[in-house]
């Protein structure tokens, strides 16, 4: 039992370990979390005098490419 | 003299367009572009989407009055990387044009799904003598001026036409339509559009469909839609 558990743990802390190292170079690459990282980039879209509706879609596909390069690192 | 030939173009084209059918695939490419790029935040994307935009490849399929534009299917393949591409590129997903009803519809994509936006105005393009041979074609200049606004500024820019007489269609990329021949090129601020091969046929037609979803204006749609991403 203490066995199972131990590994369970050690698999956790593991993966979690990882999780880290690959948010820490999404962090250095891209400045931020993704959502920060889409907030940021509707903000500058709008600043740069792109519309509502371009500036709100660059920002979902911005999330979704970070977190797709979150999971897959 | 100028203007009986463009009247005599557009009565040609009248005629014309109503039996023809076909298929234009268009080339984008993302030029650099120095706001985007002076932004940190969306410099390493807009970077990536200029990678992306060369796999990039839109066609355009018209039926008699209709066209409908959207990115090709092949490029389905590489999926979200190019989604990038496209979004950057300011069309990701599929524009409808009535030439008769003077009707744009932006079909629904991933930030504002079963929404179709429904583009206000006719274009009121300023047809200019200046020409050039693309693909072989004789092209002629005609530019258009675009209001884009949103919550916090209204900038004007000019987007650019190159349009064939001797293609007499009168549609275009992104909805772009209303002048005496076939859109060839097209610039739109850092987007460049060019048709990369032209297939015209009168012995199949094409199907196409009003793009699915509620339709509202680009207006409401502004005032209806909280910024989401807004701080």
């Amino acid at each position: 039992m203490k066995i199972k558990t131990l590994s369970v743990l050690f698999v956790f802390l593991f993966m979690s370990t990882n999780l880290l190292a690959a948010k820490n170079t999404l962090n250095m690459k891209y400045g931020g979390s993704c959502l920060e990282v889409a907030i940021a980039a509707y903000d500058a879209s709008i600043e740069i005098g792109l519309s509502h509706e371009q500036a709100e879609t660059i920002a979902f596909k911005t999330l979704r490419f970070c977190y797709d390069h979150y999971f897959n690192q | 003299m100028k203007y009986i030939q463009i009247c005599l173009c557009f009565f040609y084209l009248n005629i014309y367009s109503q039996n023809v059918q076909g298929k234009i695939i268009y080339n984008v490419v993302l030029a650099e572009d120095k706001l985007i790029l002076e932004n940190k935040t969306l410099k390493p994307y807009y970077e990536k989407a200029i990678k992306l935009s060369e796999k990039l490849k839109y066609e355009l399929i018209f039926n008699g009055q209709e066209s409908l534009f959207r990115p090709t299917k092949s490029m389905d393949i590489d999926g979200e990387d190019l989604g990038l591409a496209k979004v950057f590129a300011d069309c990701d997903g599929e524009v409808y044009v009535n030439s008769k009803k003077d009707l744009v519809l932006y079909g629904d994509n991933d930030a504002r799904k079963g929404i179709v936006l429904k583009k206000e105005g006719i274009l009121k393009w300023n047809i200019l003598s200046d020409k050039k041979v693309i693909m072989g074609y004789e092209c002629y200049k005609a530019t258009v001026k675009i209001i884009v606004e949103n919550h916090l500024k209204k900038t004007e820019h000019q987007v650019i036409a190159w349009y064939c007489p001797e293609i007499p269609i009168s549609f275009g990329p992104k909805g772009y339509y209303g002048l005496p021949g076939l859109i060839i090129e097209l610039v739109e601020r850092n987007v460049a559009f060019g048709v990369k091969s032209i297939n015209l046929k009168n012995d199949f037609e094409f199907n196409i469909k009003v793009p699915d979803g509620e339709i509202i204006s680009e207006k409401e749609y502004n005032k209806k839609s909280k910024p989401s991403f807004s701080n």
